[in-house]
């Protein structure tokens, strides 16, 4: 992968000297820095954290809606119509999401097929004409994705890149419509990183992990609060009951 | 903007007779105040968390060539490219590299290539005057946060950590739409917020590099962590092909749980938000099975001063996580806000890191404090900031920045106050002038140049009895 253009780019700068000569230097500086002396303290393992008094599910509720998001439950054979019900009423014609094998249950798009809603998967060129590809997505304005957990106590999706997982689906369209199965949810997210040790090894073969906290917002002007400056201005979370 | 520069009281009083910033920084500390304590007063074990934060920064700068230096080869096993800046000018070369390479690129043909480079917010950045470089080499940069990209339009600085455009009201923005993309005037800021996005997602769109700042580079992963409301750094960064990440080299937490710690404090901090509505992990570049993302990912690590501060007094000011809660509860940013201090880093803690970072020009600042100690009560790391502004200030008495008249004053007084009769004299003939001309036990009005003090508040009259009189008189009639 172009990988003369990068050694070229590496060989335009004196790296290895800088880092050398930024590295002695701060060396240097500890010998003689006085730094304050860290607090001793240690946390109450986030495991035990934040006993709610409602459930996992009824929380994040309540989280997102403050965030001005909302929140669906649905059982898990009504999620295909549940989403054709979504994207009819916002008027769209083709939507970008996800693989079917991350959302959460099998068939997922299947009401949308065969209503005849165009499904794109957002897979961007590598080279050569990826300009196009964005701008003909610009116009879908409907995404649909799965999560990789979803946190009560702040009403968040965490969503990790991967094959099959079009980042543009949450991030370039007007309403972003999240499924989550009840067991990926997580009291907060120092209970998740707790819950995935081996997070910092999954990063090393994955590009990006975003955490999504209801709308895209702004209070750049007179502080006045808006949704929907750059990302979506719509977040619904589906949480799929189990219950039958 | 190009006119001659004002020295920092000109800058002051231009401050102070802007109503409309008056105001604006009024509601900024109104609000902003009462939502971080909120935010805090709901989080459990809220003082223990700030100190295990000071903790993990406190450890993180005591082994700080240990931490980068991991930081540096994950982000490489990665896939990602690490580049090593020791000066403002030296980063500002590394990127304008990456951004020619990117360009000439042959496989960008039928993409953007047009050089336009897409920028979320990085204080960085300003602090190295990056735009102005790649401007000088042909390429248009394009701020995409909105109060960012409304100041950029204006030819402004930013004039908050957090709230660029904390300084205008809506009809000024509304008038510069008008003016710049023929929008009907409006109140509406919903409708200018929609002419924003539309406007920076073509940015997006045709961008060739991505530029986006840093919050916390995990060294235990190589990961960086983005934090934004908008969502306008996941876009500069995944949309365009190559990825900038530029950062200070002292940005940096061990783990992804140290992480988890400062996002618990950085949020709150900021806007009394429990976590923003983006928070992105960066760690390397769209890998072979993946639909979307950058096809290459850059790290700039900036030094520019940063190792020469840790190894001085004001070592302590590296903690810092930039949330801007020092501003907001600062008295006397509330009456100046972000411009009058002439550098990127103005407030509280900028008082302290500019003079760092860009040498004793800026020491200046660090008057423009009552010590109250607001900002380190506030300081979700508790950096201990009215102490250093204290070592800034003696800096400037010893290099001689003091005025003539101050160490003059200061030797009168000192002569005065060692001999009782000469202190006693002195004080009769204080307590009879101000008899003269106070009404009500206040001076409202002093001649020059003692009315600097006079225009803007009141002075006590000094008493016709001093403490001492009273004392003696007190223990004649044996109490």
């Amino acid at each position: 992968m172009k990988k003369g253009e990068m050694e070229n780019i590496a060989g335009s700068t004196p790296m290895t000297n800088s880092r050398d000569a930024i590295l002695a230097n701060i060396r240097q500086a500890l010998a003689a820095a006085r730094l304050p002396t860290p607090p001793a303290v240690s946390l109450p393992s986030a495991a035990g954290d934040l006993p709610f008094a409602v459930s996992l599910a009824d929380r994040f509720a309540a989280e997102l809606k403050h965030l001005s998001g909302t929140t669906l439950s649905t059982r898990p054979q009504d999620v295909p119509e549940l989403l054709l019900e979504l994207v009819t009423a916002r008027n769209a014609d083709t939507v970008l999401a996800w693989n079917e094998e991350h959302l959460a249950v099998p068939d997922a798009l299947s009401s949308l097929r065969r209503a005849g809603i165009r499904i794109e998967s957002g897979e961007l060129p590598r080279d050569a004409g990826r300009t196009e590809a964005l701008r003909a997505n610009e116009r879908i304005r409907v995404g649909i994705t799965g999560v990789d957990a979803a946190l009560a106590e702040t009403g968040t999706l965490v969503v990790m890149a991967g094959p099959g997982k079009p980042r543009l689906a949450y991030m370039s369209v007007r309403t972003h419509i999240a499924l989550i199965r009840m067991e990926q949810l997580h009291p907060s997210l120092a209970a998740w990183l707790a819950a995935c040790p081996d997070l910092a090894d999954g990063l090393r073969n994955r590009s990006a992990l975003t955490f999504i906290s209801g709308p895209s917002r702004t209070a750049d002007i007179e502080m006045t609060l808006t949704v929907g400056v750059h990302g979506p201005a719509e977040v619904i979370a589906v949480m799929i009951r189990d219950d039958g | 903007m190009a006119s001659a520069p004002l020295t920092f009281h000109e800058r002051i009083e231009t401050a102070l007779n802007n109503p409309i910033l008056q105001l604006a920084l009024d509601r900024n500390a109104a609000r902003r105040i009462p939502a971080r304590n909120q935010s805090f007063a709901e989080l459990p074990h809220a003082e223990a968390v700030r100190d295990r934060g000071r903790a993990i920064r406190i450890e993180t700068l005591s082994r700080l060539d240990h931490y980068l230096t991991q930081f540096a080869d994950n982000v490489e096993r990665n896939g990602g490219h690490v580049h090593w800046a020791a000066t403002g000018e030296d980063a500002c070369r590394i990127v304008l590299d990456i951004v020619r390479s990117a360009l000439s690129s042959p496989s960008t043909k039928g993409g953007g290539n047009e050089g336009v480079v897409a920028k979320s917010k990085s204080m960085v950045s300003e602090e190295i005057h990056l735009n102005a470089a790649l401007e000088a080499n042909g390429l248009r940069v394009v701020e995409t946060d909105l109060g960012e990209w409304i100041v950029q339009l204006r030819g402004e600085p930013p004039a908050h950590l957090i709230a660029p455009a904390v300084h205008l009201r809506r009809e000024e923005v509304s008038a510069l739409f008008h003016e710049r993309f023929g929008m009907e005037p409006t109140r509406d800021v919903e409708k200018m917020t929609a002419l924003a996005q539309r406007e920076l997602r073509q940015v997006y769109y045709r961008a060739d590099v991505g530029i986006t700042g840093v919050n916390f580079g995990v060294a235990e992963c190589g990961a960086v962590a983005i934090v934004t409301n908008e969502g306008n750094a996941d876009l500069t960064k995944d949309v365009p092909r190559v990825h900038v990440a530029l950062m200070g080299i002292e940005r940096l937490v061990p783990t992804l749980a140290d992480l988890e710690v400062m996002l618990r404090l950085l949020p709150r901090s900021a806007t009394g938000q429990k976590l923003t509505s983006y928070i992105s992990l960066v760690s390397g570049p769209r890998r072979p099975d993946e639909p979307d993302g950058p096809e290459a990912f850059h790290v700039v690590l900036v030094d520019n001063g940063r190792s020469r501060m840790l190894g001085s007094e004001l070592a302590e000011s590296l903690l810092c996580i930039r949330c801007g809660a020092c501003f907001n509860v600062c008295p006397v940013f509330r009456e100046l806000g972000g411009h009058a201090y002439g550098t990127p880093y103005g407030g509280p803690i900028g008082s302290l890191v500019s003079p760092a970072l860009f040498g004793s020009e800026f020491n200046e600042l660090a008057h423009a404090s009552t010590l109250c100690g607001a900002c380190r009560d506030i300081c979700p790391v508790r950096i201990d900031i009215p102490t250093m502004l204290l070592v800034v200030r003696r800096r400037s008495v010893k290099e001689g920045q003091a005025p003539l008249w101050l160490s003059v004053a200061l030797k009168v007084w000192a002569v005065a106050m060692s001999s009782p009769v000469l202190y006693e004299s002195g004080r009769f003939f204080a307590a009879l002038g101000s008899s003269l001309i106070a009404k009500d036990g206040q001076i409202h009005q002093l001649p020059p140049p003692l009315n600097a003090w006079t225009n803007r508040r009141d002075f006590p009259a000094f008493p016709r009895d001093s403490f001492r009189a009273r004392w003696r008189r007190r223990k004649k009639n044996g109490e």
